[in-house]
């Protein structure tokens, strides 16, 4: 659903100008560093995911079972050798989330990646070649693709395939493309009335060479902001399928599965679903908000789909 | 703005892409179905099934016929809702479907209206009190219910609501008060959304002319937030959340699972783990067709309340 919140002047130079449809306020000035709290979470986590087992205390893995649902530290009967305590079979909850971090981005990143690719590729074609019925075509299926959901594309590849990295990876990336793309779109179709292009094109370049050289580079910023905010959705559409089963599978830790053991010991060791769910929160959060940041500073026109 | 006429430039374009985005969907969901390793028809019936049965399957799903046959077979058994049987539950799937639809459509509604409740009372204090404390605290709940995944937030207020005080079922759908966490669990997206949009709604009107006007002529204040700018800051919030709803179909599968709640999203699951693949079929068409049908006619209602979507 795009909300217009611009008119666009026809006048051809005062073509790039836009005026705010009704008082619509932004933050008057944008900070100009990244706000530190989302920098840190995402730091971490990125550090987490490279280093995993380096960082971790014990092994994700290995069970102590003379240590079985030990309290976090802060809490009576917990000990440092478990800052954040153990599961039902004495795994260290601290060590699992640091090397679960590893699978949340990777998926995030995969994904996004390949949905990156695609969207802007199709975002590209479909605004340099507005006329043909094949760039219609390609629209039409962006528009239907975007309202499904998810988690249906990714219970069923699972049920089909079994559930594995691939299948997760796949699943959303069917679906984000379709949301770069709409993003990028607008922008797309923008640039190719600049007389840049105009330029280009008397010249005689080519036309991957324009839509590569002149048009794409025009497109990074609003990619950057358009990847951060979409790698919140990611991490959190990860944990749910993980959560329902539909993940990654074990023995690898994944926060959302982590989560999903919790579930049976809700009164007898309610940190093992509560920790590695915070994990996800603080995650999503910091992404969400350096996204915020970044359309800020570099797209502040920008609407996701 | 010349007059437009709302059922061609609304309706009808909304309907076919909606038409499409189902086309699309279930094709892509019987080319998934046809690459289950083996022979589909195996797939598709019960572990004990005869030879003879298999076969009745195989003629039925038209698996000796050419694939484009087969794609017909398939699309004619979508759109007239013949889903099949659910070889584990021993019961046609489109029952199924209905039953548990009704406990869906129950805890959605609940949903609704903990958001209409919750939200826009929340939203005018952020406003009313901007950049104060109160403002502050507002939108801070609102971002960390933004990030928050709904199984872990689910957990969480079992453990202190359900469990620690003791207050309310722990899961299950007896009773009103069975209502109140998984309801409140689903609105808390939707809650999030509508409070940031009225805030920054409300912030727009109370900044116009005519709100200034209004103090000049010293109406009080709460006439003026709760009349003057929430009834004109209030119709695009309740439009966009009206699309926003239609999540609420793919959100509440991982929340009916953790409160054991029986509707769609549950039996979807339990389909998956006893791999009923009819079931699934089913379940996961039905509640795509959902979605889509509650984004159009969100789509339609906010077209209606913003006349400005109607021309582009």
């Amino acid at each position: 659903m795009e909300k217009q919140s611009h008119i666009e002047v026809s006048y051809p130079f005062l073509k790039r100008l836009r005026l705010p449809f009704r008082g619509r306020s932004r933050r008057v000035s944008v900070r100009r560093f990244p706000p530190l709290f989302p920098a840190v979470i995402i730091l971490l986590a990125v550090v987490a995911a490279i280093f995993g087992e380096q960082l971790a205390p014990h092994s994700p893995v290995e069970p102590d079972f003379l240590n079985r649902l030990s309290p976090p530290v802060w809490v009576d009967g917990g000990m440092w050798k478990y800052p954040l305590g153990t599961d039902s079979l004495g795994r260290d909850v601290l060590s699992r989330i640091i090397v679960g971090s590893r699978i949340s981005m990777t998926v995030a990143v995969a994904a996004l990646g390949i949905a990156a690719l695609v969207g802007v590729a199709v975002a590209i074609a479909t605004a340099y070649y507005s006329r043909a019925w094949l760039s219609t075509v390609l629209l039409r299926i962006v528009d239907s693709l975007v309202p499904i959901p998810v988690i249906f594309i990714g219970l069923i590849i699972a049920a089909v395939y079994g559930p594995s990295m691939p299948a997760v990876v796949t699943s959303l990336a069917v679906i984000a493309w379709a949301r770069f793309c709409r993003g990028i779109r607008g922008d797309a179709l923008r640039i190719m009335e600049m007389d840049y292009v105009a330029m280009a094109k008397v010249e005689g370049c080519s036309s991957p060479y324009i839509m590569v050289r002149h048009v794409f580079p025009n497109l990074v910023n609003t990619l950057i902001v358009l990847f951060t905010l979409l790698a919140g959705w990611a991490i959190l559409v990860e944990a749910s399928l993980s959560f329902l089963g539909a993940g990654v599978p074990p023995p690898a830790p994944s926060w959302g599965r982590m989560v999903s053991s919790g579930q049976d010991h809700i009164i007898s060791g309610w940190w093992i679903s509560s920790v590695p769910g915070a994990a996800i929160l603080l995650v999503v959060l910091a992404f969400n908000q350096a996204g915020d940041w970044l359309r800020d500073r570099l797209d502040p026109n920008l609407e996701v789909a | 703005m010349p007059k437009t006429n709302s059922l061609t430039t609304v309706i009808i374009p909304r309907l076919l892409q909606g038409a499409l985005t189902l086309l699309i969907f279930v094709t892509v969901v019987f080319v998934l179905m046809r690459m289950i390793g083996g022979d589909p028809a195996l797939a598709f019936a019960a572990p004990d099934a005869t030879a003879a049965e298999i076969e009745q399957l195989r003629a039925s799903m038209g698996l000796d016929e050419p694939i484009y046959v087969q794609y017909g077979i398939y699309l004619r058994d979508m759109i007239t809702g013949s889903f099949g049987t659910s070889v584990k539950v021993g019961r046609a799937v489109s029952d199924l479907i209905w039953e548990h639809t009704a406990n869906s459509l129950k805890l959605a509604v609940t949903a609704v209206l903990f958001s209409v409740v919750i939200a826009i009372p929340l939203g005018v204090l952020a406003a009313s009190n901007r950049f104060t404390g109160v403002d502050s605290s507002i939108r801070a709940i609102a971002v960390f219910a933004m990030a928050a995944p709904s199984f872990w937030l689910s957990i969480v207020l079992i453990q202190i609501v359900a469990v620690g005080w003791g207050l309310l079922p722990v899961a299950g759908m007896k009773g009103p008060a069975s209502y109140i966490l998984p309801g409140f669990v689903l609105a808390s997206l939707l809650i999030a959304s509508i409070v940031r949009l009225l805030r920054s709604g409300m912030l727009d009107v109370l900044n116009s002319e005519y709100v200034k006007l209004a103090r000049l002529k010293g109406v009080p204040e709460r006439q003026i937030i709760w009349k003057h700018a929430l009834r004109n800051a209030i119709i695009p919030v309740l439009g966009f959340s009206s699309v926003q709803i239609a999540t609420f179909i793919s959100g509440s599968v991982v929340i009916e699972i953790v409160f054991a709640w029986p509707g769609l999203g549950a039996l979807t699951y339990s389909a998956l783990t006893t791999r009923d693949f009819a079931l699934i079929q089913g379940t996961i068409t039905a509640a795509v067709f959902f979605t889509i049908v509650v984004n159009l006619l969100a789509d339609i209602f906010y077209s209606y309340l913003d006349p400005r979507i109607r021309v582009s």
